[in-house]
């Protein structure tokens, strides 16, 4: 039986649902038109364990990954913004402490990101180097027992509101991945500085930003993982993530449709209700089709992760298909609801922008063509 | 301390229901099925008392095989075992009270806390009928709960015409808990993970000895009339008169 049918996900589910409807669904929409981030609703759902249930046990963690990816997807439903800081912190900040840190290097990072305390980000992205990743130029170079950090990262997410950042950078004229560090940082320290949040389409009440180091200067405490192990721990790790992107696409999916039935029972034109119109039965059919193979396979995608299987194609797959499925579902809800779908106060009108980004953001659909393709390829 | 609390399955009060062609029940088809609200405030205080006094938490519900996920509900807010009562017959107030008479016979509770209703059909009653069977005090509709140090008594605000009245009684005791009594908690994942474990009883009506004969049935159900629509007044006078000729409200 697959996770998502197990009686205890059912009612993670439904208990992840009601507590976002109740605390998260009244501020998505004010969250999103001020481009702020609901604190208050990470502290709430870290006391009740729905951040980091992925975390090992002894950090406060449940070591449960199905449980994560039921978390995930619920949050992606009533407020994608949210889920994407959410991410950066418990699922990529985090998960690279776990699995490369020390022991005092998890046991000061976890707790607080677990109890939705404190947050974190992963910054590899840079002006000139996005899909390339291994073309950066944020530099490290050694002090004696301290290592210097020079560069400057952009389109980070939760650069504004991080307490703790993970930062890749490479040695000066090192080639390809040799030479590549993780180095975490904490807020505060002599020589980081973030910007102000993007102005951005979708996604807007989770803060982007950049991350400009000038000289920061740290102890080898705060290296992650080993000398030049940067690169090769940042792409053993990606499997992992790139597992649970395509959720999000299932999750906002699952909201167009369900609001485009809503919608499509109570409008009545020419006498009728506008779902008893088969032009637009075929829409909402379509939507549903698409919606449920694609959920399937994404959930089967998880189960391989969790079996520790290689997912790379299948991650390209379930993320190219989801991302695709979802921004044609947000297109046609709003289309079913005609002018109201494309007023803000609509919430179809959100889910439309924030679909966008699940085209671009980890890995565009070119790449994962790319990806695909060389796979089949070998 | 022991606290046993009731679970009602109902139908969930934001689904939009239709009653069965007979027209005796509704049509549960595709209906997604809650815990009472009334049963989960009262679940709420059982854990709120147990978390300051410790002890034990008991859930009990009647009903056939699929109310085990209303009894698996409570336990996931964190009871710590649930009794279920396997009957799928038909029953009325005062059956369900009869056969939550042996369970409190059998588990002793100092506290016995139900929902003041069920959401479904508003009976309110088994509360009552309990307390007469057992012959225990009782405080209905309660606001607030507190024990008293000596953990001999409960005393329970209620909220009444004008105001609040306190009654103090002794245990072990009903309650009843009104809306305003708390606001349940959600389910923590470790809680959701751990209700899986938890013990859950299963008895038959007939090894309780009970013998379930209704006094109470359903005739008819009908929806509720549909709303007219309002009229439109020309003046000041003429809502004043209408007011006071037919609506008669002032």
């Amino acid at each position: 039986m697959i996770f998502a049918d197990k009686e205890e996900y059912i009612k993670l589910r439904n208990e992840v649902h009601k507590f976002n409807l109740k605390e998260l669904a009244p501020v998505a929409d004010e969250s999103d038109e001020k481009e702020a981030f609901p604190v208050s609703v990470l502290k709430n759902a870290g006391v009740l364990g729905y951040v980091g249930p992925h975390l090992p046990e002894q950090y406060g963690g449940m070591g449960d990954y199905y449980a994560k990816a039921v978390v995930y997807e619920e949050n992606c439903r009533v407020c994608f913004g949210y889920n994407l800081s959410l991410n950066a912190s418990d699922l990529i900040f985090a998960n690279n402490i776990a699995r490369h840190g020390t022991e005092e290097q998890r046991q000061k990072y976890l707790p607080g990101v677990i109890k939705g305390e404190k947050i974190g980000c992963w910054a590899l992205t840079e002006p000139d180097a996005g899909s390339d990743a291994l073309s950066i130029r944020t530099t490290w170079k050694k002090d004696g027992n301290h290592y210097i950090i020079n560069g400057r990262k952009t389109f980070i997410t939760n650069a504004p509101i991080a307490d703790f950042f993970i930062v890749i950078a490479r040695k000066p004229d090192s080639i390809k991945a040799e030479g590549g560090c993780a180095f975490i940082l904490e807020r505060g320290m002599e020589g980081l500085s973030t910007g102000q949040p993007f102005k951005k389409l979708g996604g807007r009440c989770s803060p982007t930003g950049e991350i400009v180091l000038e000289d920061v200067r740290i102890s080898k405490e705060y290296l992650l993982g080993k000398e030049g192990s940067g690169f090769k721990d940042m792409f053993s790790s990606l499997d992992i993530e790139r597992a649970y992107t395509p959720l999000s696409s299932i999750g906002i999916a699952q909201s167009c449709l369900d609001e485009a039935i809503l919608y499509a029972k109570q409008r009545k034109q020419f006498g009728q209700y506008i779902s008893e119109f088969q032009l637009i039965q075929e829409k909402l059919a379509v939507m549903s089709a698409e919606l449920e193979v694609a959920r399937r396979y994404v959930y089967h995608l998880i189960e391989l992760m969790v079996m520790g299987k290689r997912i790379t194609k299948e991650a390209s797959i379930a993320k190219l298909f989801a991302s695709d499925m979802v921004n044609r579902a947000a297109r046609e809800a709003i289309q079913i609801m005609g002018g109201y779908g494309y007023m803000r106060e609509y919430k179809v009108e959100r889910y439309f922008r924030d679909a966008k980004l699940l085209e671009i953001g980890a890995g565009t659909s070119e790449i994962q063509k790319l990806i695909i393709a060389r796979e089949l390829l070998k | 301390m022991k606290i046993l609390v009731t679970v009602k399955r109902v139908s969930d009060p934001e689904a939009k229901l239709k009653i069965k062609p007979d027209g005796l029940w509704i049509q549960t088809e595709g209906v997604k099925f809650v815990v009472n609200p009334f049963d989960e405030i009262a679940v709420e205080e059982a854990l709120r008392i147990k978390e300051k006094q410790t002890g034990e938490v008991v859930v009990v519900s009647v009903g056939d095989k699929v109310v085990t996920e209303q009894i698996r509900a409570a336990l996931a807010m964190g009871a710590d075992r649930g009794i279920f009562v396997n009957y799928a017959g038909s029953y009325d107030s005062y059956d369900i009270a009869n056969i939550l008479a042996k369970i409190v016979e059998q588990e002793k509770p100092d506290i016995i806390i139900l929902g003041k209703q069920a959401v479904d059909d508003d009976m309110g009653q088994a509360g009552f009928m309990l307390a007469e069977l057992l012959g225990y005090p009782q405080a209905a509709f309660a606001s607030k709960v507190e024990i008293t140090d000596d953990k001999k008594k409960a005393k329970v605000t209620r909220e009444i015409d004008g105001g609040l009245e306190v009654k103090e009684v002794e245990l072990p005791c009903i309650i009843t808990a009104d809306l305003r009594l708390n606001t349940p908690r959600y389910a923590s994942l470790p809680n959701i993970m751990k209700a899986k474990q938890k013990p859950v009883k299963e008895l038959t009506v007939e090894s309780l000895g009970v013998a379930v004969k209704p006094r109470v049935t359903v005739k008819k159900l009908s929806e509720p009339p549909k709303r007219k629509g309002g009229v439109k007044v020309e003046s000041v006078q003429d809502l004043v008169s209408k007011l006071k000729t037919e609506a008669k409200v002032i």
